[in-house]
């Protein structure tokens, strides 16, 4: 019975000799880690992996290999990234090969063990929030899928944490930003590992005229994460890499789910559901609700 | 000046930091909001952590602060008032920071002093002493035992043994330190070199071959290697691997205010950004390889070329914190001939 | 009891409530003023405005009106940009939903508008600080009304300081 990892390194070399993809793009397995890699017909596929730190959502890929013909392996979070990226015109479908597979959910790397440890043994309470989220591990939309089906468990309601920030009073709330706000350090990490800030030129890096202090304090950090949470309105797919890749351990996705309950609500708005999806913020109903409007 | 051996017993070290405190801004490992371990300035010893454990961001905000103004200038009347930036007004101790920051000053000091004397920054270095922890243990991704440079110019370094810690001076501020808490330190009278290195072989910290040095011929040839664009390509350009370093030191300078006030400031900048190297006329480094590339130069060959040691004290916080873990050692040693394969199995090859 | 509005020249003092704090000092005018920004549309909040000048309808002075041609033409990073200036307070006033000159940018703005009130609420911002208002060309005397309202809550509010130490 063929592992995953066999399976997935047998369909990149399928696609290859098929000829159907130029570069294979995935989670590789050295010195103790996963991480995502960029393989082409001659690498050497025996690291090719997938399990439980294969956390990148490897649709920030993309842009790097625009123009060549790209065999990705997607998680439900990768392929509700593309579903937004199409709505939005970014990628040409006919150049991908999604690579479906049955996700076992990720472990949020601060709860990681340390040392040698049976990852798959491990239960929920060490999953990332998103995955208690999700709606179906084996990937939809896969042109190819890898491994045998998985179920799903129900998926849960609400965002904890969301939810535990909400709970305190407003001026908790403003310590407690401030407090957040004060520990990062403006390496944009974040914005770099999302998959759906693919701007070329983004806000920070205007100068004519230079919206954003690059000095780093509180109140500058905030001014960018909450113009990032704005750009990301109604598009955000919340696969958490932002909070994952902080290096502050700033739970920057909580401003970002702030705006998917919103718009959920408000709206009848989620991102990346379909294809078709047209982003929230160019577009309106007559009625939208405006409830505090002077 | 010669290394000099005490030893401070364990039970003497809140003593020490909490006399330290009124002599010296005491910087140590604490704890912050989100349970970090993270280098500041505790009031109270309850609130150290004294422990090798490696902070994610390093100690070079001691002497490079991440924003630092340089000149503010306010407008009065027709006059311009301009206020440069300030010495510290305290000596300050490094109590319990990691070799590896440690290490990383005198190494970042030589282009600080080199075609410039950038005196915030000396003004800084030169009010500090350090007194570093050893690691008792080899932490995540480190790999100091492969970089030769490290200890020359610490000025005292602890080294856990049973009961007690040995501390090897090795500069007059070291020397300075001691002498201020004589009572606190007694000379140690044992083979303390042994010692170190019984200490070491158990931490797993003792120099291992091939020394990243010797990457540095091969780098010279590697600039136009196939295997750049798909190895690096991965590195999504944030400052994370640049700002965690204790040695990366690249600052960008901006203004803010207007006509009437305002100020000049510089502020850590990150080489593997997309706009590091953009100008008017064109972008040298138009692919994110390439700027990988040159950080990883820069580190194992062109500074070493210029000042000595490599720009690297091996911490390995690069790669914990790299949210794509691209491993910088890992490709000095493939593109630096030390070893045969890249990290990932990825090959371009064509 | 709410303070009489300000002379103009006490107005909206310009600088970081350091600067202001330190200006305050030297200077013998009366008490804290808050520094209210306002966008405003050309077409119907900026005419409303003029119409409450044109009518002699006394209102307080404490808006620094900044014209754009539509609500949708306010990006959020003005109004952070405001805050950062020395705004204790930002107000954006356009059209009435169907009466945009532009036919819809208002709904337009009205969804940026609710995204970052969301996210300014939620990180702890006194919601008297930012507003939105509809304001007709008509509408002199609601204008008068809304900065009545606005400058009223602000003096409450007080002056707006995010960071302890200010910069560095």
């Amino acid at each position: 019975m063929a592992t995953i990892k066999e399976e997935l390194q047998a369909a990149a070399k399928k696609l290859f000799d098929d000829d159907r993809v130029d570069y294979f793009v995935g989670y590789a397995e050295d010195y103790g880690h996963t991480f995502p890699a960029i393989l082409a017909k001659d690498s050497d596929l025996s690291r090719l992996t997938f399990d439980r730190k294969s956390y990148n959502n490897l649709a920030n890929f993309l842009p790097e290999l625009r123009g060549f013909r790209v065999g990705l392996i997607c998680k439900q979070c990768e392929v509700r990234t593309l579903n937004v990226l199409a709505a939005e015109g970014q990628i040409e479908r006919d150049k991908l090969v999604v690579v479906g597979v049955p996700c076992p959910a990720m472990v949020d790397p601060r709860k990681l063990p340390q040392g040698e440890a049976d990852l798959a043994a491990l239960d929920e309470s060490y999953w990332q929030e998103k995955c208690r989220r999700c709606p179906e591990r084996n990937t939809p939309f896969a042109d190819v899928f890898v491994g045998e089906r998985v179920s799903t468990p129900t998926p849960a309601e609400g965002w904890p944490l969301l939810e535990e920030v909400e709970a305190m009073s407003a001026e908790e709330r403003l310590a407690w930003w401030r407090e957040q706000m004060s520990l990062c350090i403006r390496c944009y990490a974040c914005r770099l590992a999302c998959p759906l800030c693919y701007c070329h030129q983004c806000f920070v890096e205007d100068n004519k005229p230079q919206w954003l202090d690059k000095s780093v304090g509180p109140e500058n950090n905030l001014h960018y994460h909450i113009i990032r949470a704005i750009h990301l309105a109604g598009r955000c797919i919340e696969c958490q890499e932002c909070s994952r890749v902080c290096p502050a351990g700033i739970p920057v996705d909580v401003l970002n789910n702030v705006l998917s309950r919103d718009f959920g609500e408000r709206f009848g708005y989620v991102a990346g559901e379909t294809a078709e999806t047209e982003p929230a913020l160019i577009q309106y109903e007559r009625d939208d609700k405006e409830d505090f409007i002077l | 000046m010669a290394a000099e051996y005490y030893r401070l017993s364990k039970d003497k070290v809140a003593e020490l930091f909490e006399r330290a405190r009124a002599d010296y801004d005491v910087v140590a490992k604490t704890r912050d909001a989100n349970g970090n371990l993270v280098y500041g300035r505790p009031v109270s010893f309850d609130d150290v952590a004294f422990v090798d454990e490696q902070p994610p961001m390093s100690a070079k905000a001691f002497a490079l602060p991440q924003t630092e103004t340089l000149v503010r200038y306010e407008q009065e009347g027709d006059k311009i008032r301009a206020d440069g930036s300030e010495a510290p007004a305290r000596d300050v101790l490094l109590f319990g920071v990691n070799m590896c920051d440690a290490a990383a000053f005198d190494i970042v000091d030589r282009v600080f002093k080199w075609d410039y004397l950038d005196d915030p920054y000396l003004g800084r270095r030169a009010r500090a002493t350090q007194f570093a922890l050893a690691c008792a243990a080899v932490q995540r991704d480190c790999f100091c035992d492969r970089i030769s440079y490290g200890e020359d110019g610490v000025d005292a370094v602890a080294y856990e043994l049973e009961g007690a810690y040995l501390v090897k001076v090795r500069t007059e501020k070291g020397r300075a330190l001691v002498e201020r808490y004589e009572n606190l330190f007694a000379v140690e009278d044992g083979d303390a070199e042994r010692s170190i290195k019984t200490f070491k072989e158990k931490a797993g910290t003792v120099k291992k071959e091939p020394m990243l040095e010797s990457a540095k011929p091969a780098l010279e040839k590697a600039f136009e290697h196939a295997d750049w664009e798909i190895l690096a390509s991965t590195c999504i350009g944030c400052g994370i691997c640049t700002y965690v370093c204790p040695t990366c030191h690249c600052f960008d300078i901006q203004d803010e205010g207007g006509s009437s006030r305002g100020r000049r400031l510089r502020t850590w900048d990150h080489c593997t950004g997309r706009t590091f190297t953009a100008t008017a006329a064109e972008q040298p480094r138009d692919r994110q390889y390439k700027r990988y590339r040159q950080r990883l130069l820069h580190k194992f060959w062109y500074y070493p070329e210029r000042f000595g040691p490599l720009l690297c004290t091996g911490c390995g916080r690069c790669i914990t914190y790299c949210p794509v873990k691209i491993n910088i050692k890992e490709l000095v040693e493939y593109f630096g001939g030390l070893k045969d394969t890249p990290p990932g199995g990825a090959r371009h090859g064509k | 009891m709410p303070r009489s509005a300000a002379t103009s020249s006490e107005c909206g003092r310009r600088g970081t409530v350091a600067e202001k704090e330190k200006r305050s000092a030297r200077e013998t005018a009366g008490p804290w003023e808050p520094n209210i920004v306002g966008f405003l549309c050309n077409w119907c909040s900026y005419a409303g405005a003029d119409l409450a000048g044109t009518s002699r309808i006394p209102y307080a002075c404490n808006v620094r009106v900044i014209r754009v041609p539509c609500s949708s033409r306010v990006d959020p990073l003005m109004i952070l940009r405001a805050f950062r200036e020395g705004a204790d307070g930002v107000l954006v006033s356009g059209c009435h939903p169907g009466d945009c000159h532009y036919i819809d940018g208002n709904y337009y703005a009205r969804r940026k508008l609710i995204a970052l009130k969301r996210l300014l609420d939620h990180v702890g911002l006194d919601p008297r600080r930012f507003r939105v208002s509809w304001v007709s060309a008509s509408e002199g005397r609601k204008w008068a009304e809304v900065v009545k309202t606005v400058t009223r809550e602000l003096l409450e509010a007080g002056p707006f300081r995010y960071e302890e130490n200010g910069d560095d």
